[in-house]
């Protein structure tokens, strides 16, 4: 188990070191000169020049890279002398259009965002593996085909049309809900729930959708399994038999799928935080690429990487214990 | 769009591997006259011809999806359209755009070229190498395998959209369409090879496929008569559903600005650019909305149904 | 020179959104209350009474806090909250003139007689947050901190009039600072410029000229992180892409400003709001939204235009902005056959400029451009030389024009920045140019990389959509030198984007920029505007009329030239604090 772990760890620090090295070579590669996006229209060459000697822009690709790794580990200075700005470790960048570290523009986008995934993944695993239990168990009957077509109709909705229809409907013309305006749940328990609550609802309708249709399949197959009929025939009860012995080995993928999702999604609801103008990581991110400030685009990359290949890990591991039949390294 | 297209496909691993799929007629014309798919055929048909015919049909339309019509809008109401919904009229089939008074049949019409382009190339770059892929990394294994399965980790824990995004809005425009499948194809490869190689690692371990094996079979034989015979099922339902997953991406993509540039027409721009009119135009901003969310639904509803045929569903 | 560009303010009146439905809201009691009545728009919102707090609700963040580094309208307009300069503009609503008077200096400052020495004398009682004194040697330290190359990507005017500004290598390298500037006793400064400079008291109204305390700045972040004011506000609380909130600074005296009147007891800036729930937020006003108004990077978007327009109540609580930038068409000259002046003019003709104004949101929020000047620019004259019928441009005299000129067929490629706004304006020229018988390409380039795009002469196309701004400082020197004079062309940052480098037009240039007296040197502007116009090297198109909303209790709100034309933050209050 230990010489597993460290397999798994030590192939997720190569592959985190693979991401940083394929982010930075593209921006290096390809993006239009940060520094010139610093200095705006209001700018000289000397100007341009300054800033990108300072952010270190001038050094070849192999000095940026090590650069960048040193700075996780011990920190970084930006410019020499009196004037140099420190970014402390673990130090994923800083940002010269914020004058902020990447790291501290995570940290405080962080409560908005955990607060969206959380919110949404309960309210998605709740009426998803709900709907797919009782579309399993009236296979056939009208109530499956419905949710199912509900289903694949929420799986094809685009969300930021479902996030516009929404606010529309609900805040505009029936005022039932006011403007979203992020405020922590201290502050305000009412506003709070208001201003979460549509999206939360924007991505449960998308993700419940898969989960319903997934928790359909498996339970369908798990009952119709072996020891399922073995379990029934030992004159079990049917709802107990469901939920030991049905539900829960179907829940292994689910627990797959949920922690790659919520792990993607800490990484920001892009599209649904920049519709209701909540400000997470995904907006983090969108309004960093909409003014090229290229060390958050890189940060935001980094940790959403992060999360998903520890959320990887985890997962595995939690395979491990919660499916009888699993007893093999899956990958 | 916060589902990547990582995320969805993985629902594809639902049939078991190594089930090889033998689609009986008899479940076709089951599934040929149920209504949901005849309709979704019958749509996508219409959406099909419309962007084949585009030229041909705006030429009868009367109007292409470029020219203003500043005759059909008031430009002193900040340019809403004179027309009721939208402006509909003999003259603007689906009404025109405000402030410009463009012709939205027209950019509807030219817009579903762009779509259909890209969601079908993508799809059918991202087969092309998940199943080049899978088939490597399943069948040989090894440090094929290996390297590949690393390959497809790494891709696979890029948070893709923020990166489309980064990349697209850094490149040039150049020829904006191409640039799309490619971006979106990098990103989605490994989730159809990860599911090609499960299926490859247990069928090489088939009887069949060891008999041949033991008779002296080179590889390519038996990858080409053996193997992929037997992944083709897999293959068309993962298309299938691949094909308005794509759509739906550049659909957000042009959303957010960073797809297909103006003023050539796409979907996901059009609903873009009529969010600020959605109240008070709202036709502007549910057509191209509507139209693509029947779209990807109607996809979605065939490759559901395949996917029943392949998985014994329907027997 | 400065003047500042429209990076953010354009950005988002072009982004867009919008929603609208129910409407409503009170208008205020009218203390004063002025409408226009052609327009139905506000013209100032009543007089604002003390005490309270107004919501600003904006899009976008703050670029940067330190006024060395920020460059567009809405920081600036937020820089005179916190930050106090030697001298200032006065708006006088009544007359439309725009007063230059004292701020920390009693008066505007006095010079020699070759106006290359400027000396100014700070008034009595001034502090900073903290109540210590603002002295000469503060004042000093402050324009030489403005100067420090980690920090100077605002505006560069400093920089480019005060002698050896440009070489000198910051506070923090070199902290015995410029002998350009002299303290000559506590309340007395002293500067010197490397040329003549009638204008010089406006560049010390420019933003990054303002006193910092010379022994507390040790470090170049440190303004950004913790600024310290010197104006009737100080910083409270800043989350990043989240909220700003400013409270009163106690430490300022109200009888020292005649600017200021610092009605409100704080601001809470909202920002990273989509634009589409601001408007649709200020029309509902809902609850506190009363006390809202809309920050300058957000005006109405144009889908909002007929609502406010057809409800009187709502058009009487919207503030239409003052023209203060010029959008234009810059021609390569250095491309054929743009080179040739015939085919220049020829597409001056050509454009229609109507329909531009069409694109940008209608007659109610643009009008067409007659000049590359602006009104409030001394002997400002309205005529366009080409100008047309219902400046719907004139195709035939244009394609005359180009066959005479050898240039038939023409195709040319269009630089265009990917914002719905900018791109709906190149579409518009495209479709008129093709009536003269010109092919435009539009060649789209990402927001985030169109200044570089652009501002390189070896990256840039045929032509290019782009603006310049005016923003307390309305001269040709602001607003033509830098874009016109052939001798400022650079091979990256180059702001002439058209690159013309007409020998007798530099020569103008140069000779009105050093001309001591200021009312033949704004004379010799004007006659440089005629000739910009002569040569053709751009075709100015439309100046935006923005439209700003504020709640139904907010009084004090009148559109002001000196914040680019958009509400003054500094003038607004409450009509009932206690509602």
């Amino acid at each position: 188990m230990i010489s597993y772990l460290l397999k798994r760890f030590g192939a997720a620090i190569i592959i985190m070191l693979f991401v940083v090295f394929f982010t930075l070579l593209v921006f290096f590669k390809l993006s239009p000169d940060p520094a010139a996006s610093i200095c705006g229209q209001t700018c000289t060459p000397d100007r341009i020049e300054t800033i990108r000697t300072q952010m270190g822009l001038d050094q070849p690709f192999f000095a940026q890279f090590f650069a960048f790794l040193a700075g996780i580990f011990v920190g970084r200075d930006y410019g020499e002398g009196a004037s140099a700005i420190h970014c402390g470790a673990p130090c994923i960048g800083y940002s010269f259009q914020t004058g902020q570290s990447v790291l501290q523009g995570i940290m405080d986008r962080m409560p908005v965002t955990l607060t969206i995934a959380i919110g949404a993944a309960v309210l998605w695993l709740l009426t998803g593996v709900a709907a797919g239990v009782i579309s399993a168990v009236k296979e056939g009957t009208w109530w499956d085909r419905g949710a199912m077509a509900f289903a694949l109709a929420g799986i094809s909705l685009p969300n930021y049309f479902v996030a516009l229809v929404l606010q529309y409907l609900l805040v505009v013309q029936l005022e039932w809900l006011p403007f979203p305006t992020a405020v922590p749940f201290s502050e305000s328990p009412g506003q709070w729930f208001a201003t979460y609550i549509m999206p939360w609802m924007v991505l449960a309708l998308m993700y419940a959708s898969m989960y319903a249709r997934l928790t359909r399949t498996n339970m369908i197959d798990t009952m119709g399994e072996n020891f399922m009929r073995t379990a029934r025939a030992k004159g079990l009860k049917p709802g107990p038999i469901l939920i030991r012995h049905g539900l829960r080995p179907s829940l292994t993928p689910i627990v797959t799928l949920l922690g790659v999702d919520f792990a993607t999604l800490l990484g920001g609801a892009l599209i649904t935080e920049t519709v209701f103008g909540l400000p997470g990581i995904g907006k983090f991110a969108y309004d960093a690429i909409s003014v090229n400030d290229q060390p958050v685009i890189m940060g935001v990359t980094l940790v959403a990487a992060f999360a998903v290949v520890i959320a990887n890990i985890i997962v595995d591991l939690l395979y491990r214990v919660l499916d009888p039949r699993v007893r093999v390294s899956s990958t | 769009m916060t589902a990547s297209p990582n995320t969805q496909v993985g629902e594809f691993g639902q049939p078991a591997p190594g089930e090889s799929f033998s689609p009986g007629v008899r479940a076709f014309r089951k599934i040929i006259r149920k209504p949901s798919v005849i309709l979704s055929l019958a749509f996508l048909a219409l959406i099909v011809l419309l962007a084949i015919f585009a030229p041909l049909v705006t030429r009868l339309s009367g109007w292409d999806p470029f020219t203003y019509d500043e005759a059909a809008v008031d430009p002193s109401s900040g340019g809403l359209p004179l027309a009721p919904l939208g402006g509909i009229s003999a003259e603007h089939w689906l009404g025109v755009e405000p402030q410009n008074g463009r012709d939205i049949f027209a950019r509807i019409a030219y817009g579903a070229r762009v779509s259909l382009l890209v969601g079908i190339c993508a799809t059918a770059i991202t087969m092309l190498l998940g199943v080049v892929m899978g088939l490597l990394a399943g069948f040989f294994g090894g440090i094929v395998d290996a390297v590949i399965s690393r390959l497809m980790d790494f891709l696979m824990a890029f948070p893709a959209l923020i990166f489309m995004i980064a990349i697209l809005s850094a490149l040039p425009q150049g020829n904006r369409p191409a640039l799309l499948v490619i971006v979106l194809s990098i990103f989605s490869w490994p989730a159809t090879a990860r599911v090609i190689r499960a299926q490859t690692m247990s069928l090489a371990n088939r009887e069949f496929v060891e008999a041949a094996r033991t008779s002296g079979a080179g590889w390519a034989p038996l990858v080409f008569r053996e193997v992929l015979p037997n992944l083709s099922g897999t293959i068309i339902v993962m298309a299938t559903l691949a094909i308005p997953n794509f759509i739906a991406t550049e659909a957000g993509l042009s959303f957010l600005g960073v797809g297909i540039t103006p003023p050539n027409p796409s979907w996901g721009q059009m609903i873009a650019s009529a969010v600020p009119w959605y109240s008070s135009d709202p036709m502007f901003f549910a057509i191209p909305g509507i139209l693509l969310f029947l779209t990807v639904f109607a996809f979605t509803v065939l490759g559901d149904n395949l996917q029943k045929i392949f998985s014994g569903g329907f027997e | 020179m400065r003047k500042r560009l429209l990076p953010l303010v354009a950005v988002l009146s072009a982004g867009a959104m919008f929603l609208s439905a129910c409407g409503g809201g009170d208008s205020g009691s009218d203390s004063k209350a002025d409408v226009d009545a052609k327009t139905g728009f506000a013209q100032y919102t009543g007089d604002p009474q003390k005490g309270g707090v107004a919501t600003i609700l904006g899009s976008t963040d703050f670029s940067y806090l330190d006024p060395a580094m920020g460059s567009d309208g809405n920081v600036m307009n937020l820089y005179q909250l916190l930050y106090r300069n030697l001298v200032q503009y006065k708006y006088n609503r009544d007359s439309g003139e725009l007063e230059l008077v004292g701020d920390l200096a009693e008066d505007t400052g006095k010079s020699n007689k070759d106006a290359t020495q400027w000396t100014f004398k700070l008034k009595d009682g001034i502090t900073f947050d903290d109540g210590s004194p603002i002295t000469a040697q503060d004042m000093k330290f402050g324009i030489e901190h403005a100067l420090d190359p980690s920090l100077a990507i605002g505006l560069d005017d400093v920089q480019s009039y005060i002698k050896g500004a440009s070489k000198y290598k910051g506070v923090f390298e070199d902290p015995k600072g410029l002998d350009s500037i002299k303290v000559i006793d506590d309340r007395t400064i002293q500067i010197t410029t490397e040329q003549p400079m009638a204008d010089f008291p406006k560049v010390m109204a420019t933003a990054p000229a303002v006193p910092f305390p010379k022994d507390k700045v040790t470090k170049a972040d440190q303004i950004q992180k913790d600024p310290i004011s010197s104006g009737p506000y100080k910083v409270k609380e800043y989350k990043r892409g989240e909220s700003l909130t400013l409270e009163r600074n106690e430490n300022w005296k109200q009888e020292t400003d005649d600017i200021r009147p610092a009605n409100l007891d704080g601001y809470k800036f909202q920002l990273g709001l989509d634009q589409n729930t601001i408007d649709q937020r200020l029309i509902s006003g809902q609850g506190e939204d009363k006390n809202a108004i809309a920050s300058s990077t957000n005006p109405v978007v144009s889908a909002n235009l007929a609502k406010i327009t057809q409800d009187k109540k709502l058009a009487a609580r919207t503030v239409q902005g003052q023209a203060s930038c010029n959008y234009y068409m810059a021609m390569n000259t250095t491309k054929k056959p743009l080179n040739n002046v015939k085919v220049r003019q020829a597409l001056n003709w050509a454009v229609d400029k109507s329909s531009v104004v069409n694109a940008s949101g209608g007659p109610k929020l643009a009008e067409t451009a007659p000049n590359l000047l602006l009104p409030n620019v001394p002997g400002y004259k309205s005529e366009d030389p080409y100008a047309t019928d219902g400046n719907k441009g004139d195709p035939e005299k244009a394609k005359a024009m180009l066959k005479e000129a050898g240039a038939e067929n023409l195709s040319l490629t269009m630089d265009v920045r990917a914002l719905p706004m900018w791109q709906a304006q190149a579409e518009a020229v495209q479709q008129s140019l093709a009536k003269a018988g010109v092919t435009v390409k539009l060649n789209v380039i990402d927001q985030a990389k169109f200044y570089e795009v652009v501002a390189t002469p070896s990256q840039q196309k045929d032509m290019t959509i782009t603006g310049w701004c005016g923003n307390g400082w309305f001269s040709g020197q602001s607003l033509l030198q830098s874009n016109y004079d052939g001798t400022r062309i650079t091979e990256t940052g180059n702001r002439n984007q058209s690159q013309i480098n007409d020998k007798e037009l530099n020569k103008m240039f140069a000779d009105a920029a050093i001309d001591p007296n200021l009312e033949s040197k704004n004379e010799k502007y004007i006659k440089i505007s005629d000739k910009i116009a002569e040569l053709a090297p751009v075709a100015p198109l439309v100046r935006p009329r923005p439209l700003q909303m504020v709640g139904t209790n907010i009084g004090g709100a009148f559109a002001n030239p000196s914040k680019t034309g958009y509400i003054d933050y500094n003038q607004i209050g409450l009509l009932n604090p206690e509602g």
